[in-house]
């Protein structure tokens, strides 16, 4: 098998494994559009957690033994799959009569969602032609994570004699968690070692925030709405730099990917309550702290508000609490304990004690440095400015419906805090560590913030409506459809 | 339509209309910007294949890129001989690690002993330098040294 086909089918294995664990779990039922990006996703991550717990059990990662628990979720998801169908059918035969029934209004609004979709592609295949012309650079991503991701290949697993060696630790980031890594080292089990190749991986990933941004909020904002978003995202000198060029093999764009994912779970679940769309938060928000330390803010953050608002609905019931449990213990903690019991340490270690000694002196100089990168329109536009506008515009307008954001604001916000934190506590020298961290810091929350703008941008667009004074308890189900 | 709502919904609605709408114009307008320059300048057109790495771009306007002699290094030079990188207190070393792994690069600085007789301890394997001061470390010692291949900032040598 050639590289080329060889990546693809390694990414067709992670579309095939998240595909697998949604139908078992029967957490299919989204826009296709959605689907189809948050099912690599999270086949993606559910393969790199396979990994790494095989890894610390001791067991190979050989083929049949990797592929012995899918079979068991591919048999579950088909008796889910036929006892469904038993029960409802699964529409796939009655689709051209769904077209025949179909009023020209939605056949045009089909034509526009399909449009829309081919774009992407095209914006996608432009990003991978783009990073496969330029050599992998980025200081990062070759000491740092493909580093790793190379380790982990040609070992096979996760060498404790390399995590713990000093030498590495000098400049490896060694407690760094592993998703990256792993999704490199499972890309080259296909590919072999092809370090410009894995590129198209964040290309991928561009593409994926794209669809992500536009159809994940499908029926909740008009559809105008969303293909302005799209074009902001599209048109994001950030993404490009992070998707093809200079800063691909950074772990910054697959945190933002899987920290937007998590957010529009979250934004969707809060609209209309479901299983599926409480449960993909969650995995995601897991996902978000098995990417980088800083994604360990925005999980617990993440992980808080869900239980929290379930708890605040009277609806953590034990199905709930399961669906919370399960990517928490299985996916965020195994690295966690595996660093804490071999005594990998981070060059970073927050306490809040550095933090309360440091404040005084560094706090204007850390914000100053963070707003100063945000607020580059050549990098940002003006996502990082037009967010505070509009959170105050909305409270002012609407400040029922804001309450429907509030969560998303809160895990940007515990982001940002995070982000602050970290740099009042540094061991490191203050401005080396701003002017080499703080630039990619800002761009971690970008694609949530973006996803956060539509939103107010939409609320502000909707007329107000009388039922609209009914929404005010934040621990309602606040739905909202749109035509 | 969307004229009469507006008016049915009054100058609250307007405002919020106005406000929504200035920042779309706004963000749209430097998205299609940034859009509209990368077509009109042209952007990163190489016509190549899928390189298997980094080394495959080697012709930089600035020549031989370093990640290209190390990974160059890492192909040519024998796994079981000392690699010595001289190095000038940089970085450049970590870079080395990731092409040698499993065999880890520690630099020779500038304040470390070198001479004739770590070349001699070295024979058969493999010596670069990076960085400007270190090429003077090597005068009286070239005899010894077989070129591989150069980069703007050091060379890649055989120990004889």
């Amino acid at each position: 098998m050639g590289p080329g086909l060889g990546f693809a089918a390694s990414q067709l294995s992670a579309l095939l494994a998240g595909g697998l664990m949604l139908a078992a779990l029967r957490w299919w039922r989204m826009p296709f559009g959605l689907l189809l990006p948050a099912t690599w996703l999270l086949g993606t991550g559910l393969l790199a957690a396979q990994r790494l717990l095989y890894a610390q059990a001791g067991l190979p990662w050989n083929t049949l033994l990797l592929a012995l628990p899918w079979i068991a979720v591919g048999a579950l998801a088909a008796w889910r799959l036929w006892a469904e169908r038993r029960a409802n059918g699964l529409g796939f035969a009655s689709v051209p009569q769904k077209w025949a029934r179909q009023t020209r209004q939605e056949r045009l609004a089909m034509f526009i969602e399909i449009t829309v979709a081919l774009l992407i592609a095209v914006f996608t295949a432009s990003m991978i032609k783009r990073t496969l012309n330029q050599p992998l650079a980025g200081w990062d991503a070759l000491v740092m994570w493909i580093f790793k991701g190379r380790v982990l290949y040609q070992t096979g697993t996760l060498p404790l004699n390399y995590f713990t060696d000093p030498h590495y630790a000098v400049f490896a980031h060694l407690d760094y968690p592993q998703l990256v890594p792993l999704s490199v080292a499972r890309i080259y089990s296909w590919t072999g070692d092809q370090e410009v190749l894995v590129k198209v991986w964040w290309a991928l990933l561009a593409g994926v925030a794209c669809a992500g941004l536009y159809f994940g909020l499908s029926g909740l904002i008009s559809r105008a709405v969303r293909i302005a978003g799209l074009v902001m995202l599209v048109g994001l000198p950030a993404l490009m730099t992070y998707g093809a060029d200079g800063l691909v093999g950074y772990a910054e764009l697959p945190l933002a990917v899987y920290f937007l994912f998590a957010a529009i779970f979250l934004y969707r679940w809060q609209s209309k309550p479901t299983a599926a769309d409480f449960g993909l938060s969650a995995f995601f928000f897991a996902l978000v702290g098995t990417v980088k330390n800083e994604g360990l803010v925005v999980a617990l953050a993440g992980f808080g508000i869900l239980v929290g608002l379930a708890l605040l609905r009277k609806e953590f019931a034990r199905s709930r609490a399961w669906v919370a449990a399960v990517p928490f213990g299985l996916v965020l903690l195994p690295w966690q304990i595996e660093k804490w019991v071999v005594g990998i340490k981070g060059d970073l270690e927050p306490t809040i004690g550095a933090i309360l000694a440091n404040w005084q002196d560094r706090l204007d100089v850390v914000l100053r440095n963070l707003i100063f990168y945000a607020s580059d329109i050549s990098v940002y536009n003006v996502i990082w400015l037009m967010v505070p506008l509009l959170v105050v515009s909305v409270l002012i307008f609407k400040p029922r419906r804001w309450l429907a954001a509030l969560p998303l604001l809160l895990v940007v916000l515990a982001q940002v805090a995070g982000t602050v934190a970290a740099f009042l506590a540094t061991p490191h020298d203050l401005t080396w560590h701003l002017g080499t961290a703080a630039a990619r810091l800002v761009f971690q929350p970008v694609l949530v913030l973006l996803l956060l703008g539509t939103i107010y941008i939409g609320m502000l667009l909707e007329p107000s409506t009388s039922h609209e004074e009914a929404r005010l308890d934040v621990s309602q189900p606040i739905a909202e459809p749109v035509g | 339509m969307l004229v009469s709502k507006i008016k049915e919904m009054g100058p609250r609605y307007i405002a919020q209309v106005v406000l929504a709408s200035l920042i779309v114009v706004v963000s749209v307008f430097f998205s299609l910007a940034y859009v509209l320059g990368g077509f009109v300048h042209g952007a990163e057109e190489q016509s190549v294949g899928i390189p298997a790495s980094s080394s495959r771009f080697m012709d930089t306007p600035s020549g031989v890129t370093y990640n290209s002699l190390l990974q160059t290094a890492a192909s040519v030079c024998p796994q079981d001989r000392p690699f010595i990188l001289l190095n000038q207190g940089s970085a450049i070393y970590q870079l080395a690690d990731y092409y040698f792994y499993p065999r880890k690069v520690v630099p020779t600085e500038l304040t470390d002993p070198f001479g004739a007789s770590d070349l001699a301890k070295a024979q058969g394997g493999c010596l670069a330098n990076f960085g400007p001061e270190t090429a003077a470390r090597l005068d009286g010692l070239r005899g010894r040294l077989q070129e591989i291949i150069c980069s703007v900032d050091g060379c890649l040598y055989s120990i004889k």
